[in-house]
């Protein structure tokens, strides 16, 4: 098994639904093909530095995949045969970077659960505790609230950090 | 150096110093056309060694990132200039 990774471009005409399952569509050789997907990235929308089949625009989707040659091979048949890939592109890339790639892939993948927590953290009202004594235990929540939302902070400009170093743009 | 060699260099011209030996941390990348954007002149074509100020090595590795990036249409192969 080698490290790969691929670059291909979709029409832009397409609806969403129909980009995420021609995508899914090529995973799938992929997986029939005993690759790894280890990373998937879509840059989306982008100009094109020149026209392709009239269009000024394509989607763009990145991925890293461990797989053999005959994988690869089939791969680029199915973006050749397949009519929305504009342009494809296959690399081989230094194993060493398997590890890279993972870290990415997971910290993607943590980030977009943060975001989904986040949009689902307001919805839910959070309880607030009846507060025996007057003066000193008021103080104390807020210390901890202050603590907490540091904290936060500091989490979410790792998780912002980590992606961009490894992700050129 | 030389005399022969101090009369044929440009007079106020700095000798340049290759970017990517310089800065190990610079990477070249096929996709990332920002950077590659330095090495190519307004018609797209791949700035010379000579004009770059590139190391053999890195030379090489920039034609290449180049000729990827033109290849999924993030870099121009070239411009219409009317």
């Amino acid at each position: 098994m080698r490290l790969y990774e691929t670059v291909f471009i979709l029409k832009p005409d397409l609806t969403e639904e129909e980009t995420q399952s021609w995508i899914q569509r090529i995973l799938q050789v992929l997986e029939q093909n005993k690759g790894e997907l280890i990373r998937l990235d879509e840059w989306g929308l982008m100009k094109l530095a020149y026209q392709i089949r009239k269009f000024q625009k394509g989607y763009y989707v990145y991925a890293v995949f461990l797989a053999d040659y005959p994988c690869v091979r089939e791969l680029d048949r199915h973006f050749k045969m397949l009519e929305p890939f504009l342009r494809h592109i296959v690399v081989k890339l230094d194993d060493s970077d398997l590890e890279k790639h993972r870290q990415a892939q997971v910290a993607k993948e943590q980030k977009a659960h943060e975001e989904e927590k986040e949009k689902k953290a307001p919805e839910i009202p959070v309880p607030e505790e009846p507060v025996p004594d007057g003066g000193k235990a008021e103080e104390a929540p807020e210390a901890n609230l202050e603590e907490k939302s540091e904290e936060k902070e500091s989490a979410e400009e790792k998780s912002d950090e980590k992606p961009a170093e490894e992700v050129p743009a | 150096m030389s005399a022969y060699n101090r009369r044929t260099r440009r007079p106020y011209g700095r000798r340049k110093v290759c970017r990517f030996c310089a800065d190990s941390k610079l990477k070249i990348d096929y996709k990332d056309p920002k950077l590659l954007n330095h090495f190519i002149t307004e018609r797209g074509k791949i700035i010379p060694r000579r004009i770059s100020g590139n190391c053999a090595r890195h030379q090489r590795q920039i034609t290449l990132a180049i000729k990827r990036a033109r290849n999924i249409a993030l870099l121009p192969y070239t411009t219409v200039v009317r």
